[in-house]
């Protein structure tokens, strides 16, 4: 009775023997030769697979829902062909607590609570942080910072000792440049192209512990003229309700030596009346790329 | 039976994520553009700043409150509309430089929007539009625009963005009411003060409206390091200048009347400055571009001896009263680094 049975199904499976006998060689040629070459016995991970096909199906879920994403540009090259400069994507962004920043002429301290809060002592004349490596040409520098001393922002900038921006010279709102020029290379006030100012206002000057975003763009020619674009945007210190300026200037100087090259960049602090602490919350800066 | 169960799950679950997914592909990459009516086409490039268009050519004027002016571009087929490029002042362009503000390109609409991210001053600004015609040319149109700050007091004096009280004044002789600002009468040992918050070392053009409470006016409107023009200086009708260490020079009187309406006028070009007064009836209003012949004009004063030092010392402008004043209503109020009077030329 049971080989009866047994038969009916070998007949019933055997309906057209060629076919079934094909398909059958088939899948099971293609399974032998997946688990010989590979070591993979479907039978054996059918059960995985589909564990894998629904962690898939999570991740597309998460991915289509914008949950998740994905830099498909990452096998891009980064190389334009251009001549490289020693900058890296890595530094167009470092926010100063970053190993970018190195201490320069002076000591810096940081406050324990926040650590982009740095001061001068009253006895430190000067101290500034240096980028680790020089700027190559025509970047624009972003700089966000917020001044925090009582009197005076007292923030400098100095690209390759070449020239020098201070933010609010022993104030809230003045915006003066220094380049040393000449063939004894002193350091020289430049006037803003525009007003023939040597320290040119901000409207309204900087309020205190309020975000100041500053950019800095720089042309060299070939001539030996430097060109400074600075803009600053800021908030007044009076009235309350003031909205963010903007204070743009523009500045040319001819600097000593007549063959460009990559130039070190330092902000800071200055001190230069020695009466109190200064200090300030050097919040990022960007290269743009 | 609890396998199936399992078995019935799983393949639930796996059909809802590949539909929710199958959804979010197909409208993120998929779902093809609602067709919207095209707009009217333009025929010209054209700008508008806070709904004025600018005229090539032209002193455009752009009267705001906020100094904060919308500039929206439309751009006629014709040119390529990813080209264009706007520069404020010798600026960058200020479409892709984040610093400047936020900017939202509309292709099917045609049309480019820009808000600034900060005030601009109130002066004259220069605008320069280059762009690529769709056959590659490249063309450039460049604008003149005098951006005017517009006060009309509709909020409370403390909620300002422009108005200062500066330091060491008392902040009580100043106030809003009505939609007005009302510059109380004052104490014998007080002091008031109301700044501007821009300061001008060129041109400036003012004009408000004034309305006397009483026969004292002795309004003040100063130039800070330069000096104060007083309008009814301690009665209802004298127009003074007052300079520090020079004679007080004295214009024709004009006789102003309690609760009356006047168009006071003040401008400074290349250091010329004048001053006139104008009574406002039925419901005319503060004309910022009105030109006053002769006849209107106050007070004149050229400024020879002043001019280097004004030069280099941006001038604080603002308003002031003096101690016997019996106080006034100021409205309406214009104030741009831009004149264009015809005074000396």
């Amino acid at each position: 009775m049971e080989n009866n049975k047994n038969n009916n199904k070998n007949f019933l499976a055997n309906d057209n023997p060629r076919e079934n006998g094909r398909k059958k060689d088939l899948k099971d040629v293609l399974r032998d030769i997946i688990k010989h070459r590979f070591g993979i016995d479907f039978r054996e991970y059918k059960k995985s697979a589909l564990i894998i096909l629904i962690l898939l199906g999570i991740v597309f879920f998460l991915y289509a829902v914008g949950f998740i994403r994905l830099d498909w540009d990452f096998w891009k090259s980064t190389d334009s062909g251009l001549p490289t400069t020693e900058v890296s994507p890595s530094d167009y962004y470092s926010d100063f607590i970053d190993e970018k920043w190195v201490e320069h002429l002076g000591k810096f301290y940081r406050s324990f609570n926040d650590l982009n809060h740095i001061f001068l002592f009253p006895e430190t004349p000067r101290a500034l942080l240096k980028f680790h490596k020089p700027l190559p040409e025509r970047r624009e520098i972003e700089f966000k910072f917020s001044p925090l001393s009582e009197d005076a922002a007292n923030i400098v900038i100095n690209v390759g000792n070449l020239y020098e921006i201070v933010i609010g010279d022993n104030n809230y709102k003045t915006v003066s440049v220094k380049a040393r020029i000449g063939p004894d290379e002193k350091w020289e006030s430049i006037p803003e192209k525009q007003s023939g100012l040597l320290t040119k206002d901000m409207t309204g000057g900087m309020r205190k512990d309020s975000d100041v975003i500053m950019k800095i763009n720089t042309e060299y020619h070939l001539d030996g003229n430097y060109f400074l674009d600075l803009k600053i945007k800021h908030i007044p210190i009076a009235p309350p309700s003031a909205g963010l300026q903007n204070f743009h200037g523009q500045y040319i100087f001819t600097v000593p030596f007549q063959e460009y090259k990559p130039l070190d960049i330092s902000v800071g602090l200055i001190n230069p009346k020695l009466k109190a602490g200064v200090g300030a919350r050097f919040i990022s800066f960007k290269i743009e790329e | 039976m609890i396998n199936n169960y399992k078995k019935f799950i799983l393949i639930f679950l796996v059909l809802i994520i590949a539909f929710i997914s199958t959804f979010f592909v197909y409208n993120k990459y998929f779902k093809k553009e609602v067709i919207i009516e095209p707009e009217k086409e333009v025929e010209f490039l054209t700008i508008n700043i806070d709904e004025t268009m600018l005229l090539k050519n032209e002193n455009n004027f752009i009267y705001s409150s906020s100094l904060r002016p919308k500039f929206v571009i439309l751009v006629p087929q014709n040119i390529d509309i990813e080209s264009l490029s706007l520069k404020l002042d010798n600026s960058e362009n200020i479409l892709t430089d984040k610093f400047y503000g936020e900017t939202n390109i509309d292709k099917p609409k045609r049309n480019i929007i820009f808000e600034p991210s900060f005030m601009l001053t109130p002066q004259k600004h220069s605008l320069l539009v280059d762009y690529k015609n769709i056959d590659g040319k490249s063309s450039s149109m460049d604008f003149n625009f005098a951006l005017v700050f517009k006060e009309n007091f509709n909020e409370p004096l403390k909620n300002s963005k422009v108005w200062i009280i500066p330091e060491g004044r008392s902040p009580e002789w100043f106030d809003v009411q009505n939609g007005k600002l009302l510059a109380k009468p004052m104490t014998a040992d007080s002091r008031s003060s109301l700044a501007f918050l821009y300061t001008f070392n060129g041109d400036a053009r003012i004009d408000f409206e004034l309305s006397p409470i009483e026969n004292n006016v002795s309004l003040v409107f100063y130039f800070l390091e330069f000096g104060s023009f007083t309008i009814g200086s301690n009665n209802n009708k004298d127009i003074v200048l007052y300079r520090k260490n020079q004679p007080n020079l004295f214009g024709e009187q004009f006789g102003l009347l309690s609760g009356h309406r006047y168009h006071i006028y003040l401008a400074r070009k290349n250091f010329k400055y004048e001053l006139a007064i104008k009574e406002l009836v039925n419901d005319e209003q503060v004309n910022p571009v009105a030109q006053f012949s002769d006849d209107n004009i106050l007070l004149r004063y050229n400024d020879f001896s002043e001019q280097k030092l004004t030069v280099h010392n941006p001038n604080h402008i603002g308003f002031s009263l003096w101690q016997n004043s019996n106080g006034v209503f100021i409205d309406n109020i214009f104030i741009t680094g831009f004149s264009d009077y015809k005074y000396g030329e």
